[in-house]
Parts: structure tokens; C-alpha cells; sequence
């Protein structure tokens, strides 16, 4: 009960204050609410992005902070910087792939090369070493 | 751009990348450098590819043009060598020349005596026996294609006696 008589305290108190108001508050803040509710029923899209009570003071004036002249918000990705931010780290990362990629491809081909090069000046007949039973043999005998 | 658009562009833009990057330039048709492409030393260095070289996947070449690049500082003999085997190599099949290469680098790793010796053991056995032993499971290296250890070019000339002159840079 203590508390509801505290609500109803606090409004009372208000209710007051609001009486003191001077004439020049008083219309600056009925335009305001005029103002407001105007812009609500014309822009239902706003209501999907809940502005940010801080971001009230700023009504009317106009913010380059995600709200716009006409008071909608919008969303983040309309900004190029924000899209730029996104863009940005997912080509370095794919420009990055692509380099250990191509780095990885021309070392293996110079092993390939190496390896080819060797089996060329070998004096072995390539044919043995293509034998798979010759890779038995030799597992063999180093098994032993 | 609603944020779905953007990240599927970003997307396509990525993947594009990553397929160049993994297919080559992407286009049909021959691939790069054709015979007629190559170099006037290229072309002699591989000389016994001249058929088939345009058949070659990009890799194939870029392996081949680095073997020629290093055929320049072999002896005449050792040109010749590699001349007559060439072919050979070339026209085995992919999974024939993976056995071929795994082979020899383990081979390699034994002192040439002992390495012509087990060659010469092989090559004496009788057929049967081959098959043999082509049929038991082989204990495959730990990094079949790309070993740790790669005999390098310079030391075949240790690896053939005949062809001492035969010789790299690198």
C-alpha cells in the first residue's frame, strides 16, 4: 500500500510542478508531443527500431547517429562505413587464404620438382620404383 | 543494401576469389603457357613432353617448367638422361607416379649400394613373388606427396655413378 501512495505522491508533485510551468515551456512542450505524435502516425516504420530515450533529446534537430532528418532510424547496414567495417576483415581473411593457397601450391610443386628432377638422373628403371611390390621389398627389408 | 544482400555479395565475391585462386584464371580452353608459348630453352628442356604438353593440368606444368628451369645446369650426359626418362615418367598414370615418387624417396634414403642392390633383388625375383608382394598392404609414408625430405636434384649426381658431371646449381 506504501507504495501506491508513493506513486501517488510523486504524482501529485508533478501534476504541480506542471501547473508552475511558465506559458513559453508549456507550448514548447505541447508542440513537441504534437510534433511527435504527427511523425508516429506517419512513419509507422519507425516503431520497428525503438529509438533510444537519450536519443529523444535530439528529436527534430535532426542526427547523423542512425536517425535521420525526418526522425526514423535506420538500420546499421545503410552506412558504408559500418558495411566497409564488415567487408573489410572478411577480404583480408580471403585474400590471406588465398596467399598461404598459392604459397603452399608452389612449394609443393617445387618438392614435385625436386623429387621428378632426382627420379630423372636416377640410374634405377623407373618402372621397378612404379612397382608397388617393390615398395613391399623395401619396407621389408627395412624391417628388418 | 538490406544487410542478407550485402553478406550474400560479400559471399559470392569470396568464393569467386577463392575459385580463381584454386581453378586458375577459370577459363576454358588451353591452359597456360601452350608448347608454342614456351621459351626457346623450355621447349628444348622438354622436348620429350611436346606431344602431350597441352594435355597438362596448370600444376603439371608449372612442375615440369621448374624441373626444365634447372635443366640448363645439367651436363650433356646428364640432359641426355633425363631426356630418355622423361617420357617414361610422363606418361604413367597419376597413381603410378605417386608409387613411383614414394618409392624412391624411401629408396633414396638408403646408401646407393644398398639401394642397387635391392633393385637388382627385386628385378631378380620371380613373377610370381612380385605379385606377391604387390599385394600386401604397403605402410604408406606419413606425407605420401609432399615428404619432408626430398632428395635434391644436386645430390642425383651422387646417385648416378655414370653420370658424375651431372650437376645443378641450386
Amino acid at each position: 500500500m506504501k507504495e501506491v501512495e508513493f506513486a501517488y505522491r510523486v504524482r501529485q508533485a508533478l501534476n504541480e510542478g506542471a501547473g508552475s510551468l511558465d506559458e513559453l515551456t508549456l507550448q514548447r512542450l505541447a508542440s513537441a508531443r504534437a510534433t511527435a505524435l504527427a511523425r508516429r502516425k506517419q512513419n509507422p516504420a519507425a516503431q520497428r527500431y525503438p529509438i533510444p530515450s537519450p536519443l529523444l533529446a535530439f528529436a527534430g534537430r535532426g542526427s547523423s547517429l542512425g536517425l535521420e532528418r525526418d526522425g526514423s532510424s535506420q538500420s546499421p547496414w545503410s552506412s558504408w562505413l559500418f558495411r566497409l567495417g564488415v567487408a573489410a576483415p572478411v577480404v583480408a581473411l580471403v585474400v590471406g587464404f588465398i596467399s598461404v593457397y598459392q604459397w603452399r601450391e608452389a612449394e609443393q610443386i617445387d618438392e614435385l620438382a625436386a623429387i621428378d628432377l632426382a627420379l630423372l638422373l636416377d640410374d634405377q628403371p623407373l618402372s621397378t620404383y612404379a612397382d608397388r611390390g617393390f615398395g613391399a621389398l623395401l619396407e621389408q627389408e627395412r624391417g628388418l | 543494401m538490406p544487410p542478407l544482400r550485402f553478406g550474400a555479395a560479400t559471399c559470392a565475391i569470396a568464393l569467386a576469389l577463392l575459385a580463381q585462386a584454386a581453378l586458375g584464371d577459370g577459363k576454358s580452353g588451353p591452359v597456360h603457357p601452350t608448347w608454342g608459348e614456351l621459351s626457346s630453352s623450355q621447349r628444348e628442356a622438354l622436348a620429350p613432353l611436346a606431344g602431350d604438353w597441352d594435355k597438362f593440368d596448370p600444376v603439371r606444368k608449372k612442375k615440369w617448367l621448374e624441373v626444365a628451369s634447372k635443366y640448363p645446369h645439367l651436363s650433356p650426359e646428364g640432359q641426355q638422361h633425363v631426356h630418355e626418362r622423361m617420357g617414361e615418367l610422363a606418361r604413367m598414370t597419376p597413381q603410378e607416379r605417386v608409387t613411383t615418387r614414394e618409392n624412391f624417396v624411401r629408396a633414396y634414403q638408403l646408401p646407393l649400394d644398398q639401394r642397387q642392390a635391392l633393385v637388382q633383388k627385386y628385378q631378380d625375383l620371380p613373377a610370381d613373388q612380385k605379385k606377391e608382394l604387390a599385394a600386401k598392404p604397403t605402410v604408406r609414408p606419413e606425407t605420401p606427396r609432399k615428404p619432408t625430405t626430398p632428395p635434391k636434384a644436386p645430390a642425383a649426381a651422387a646417385a648416378s655413378p655414370k653420370d658424375t658431371a651431372a650437376t645443378t646449381r641450386h
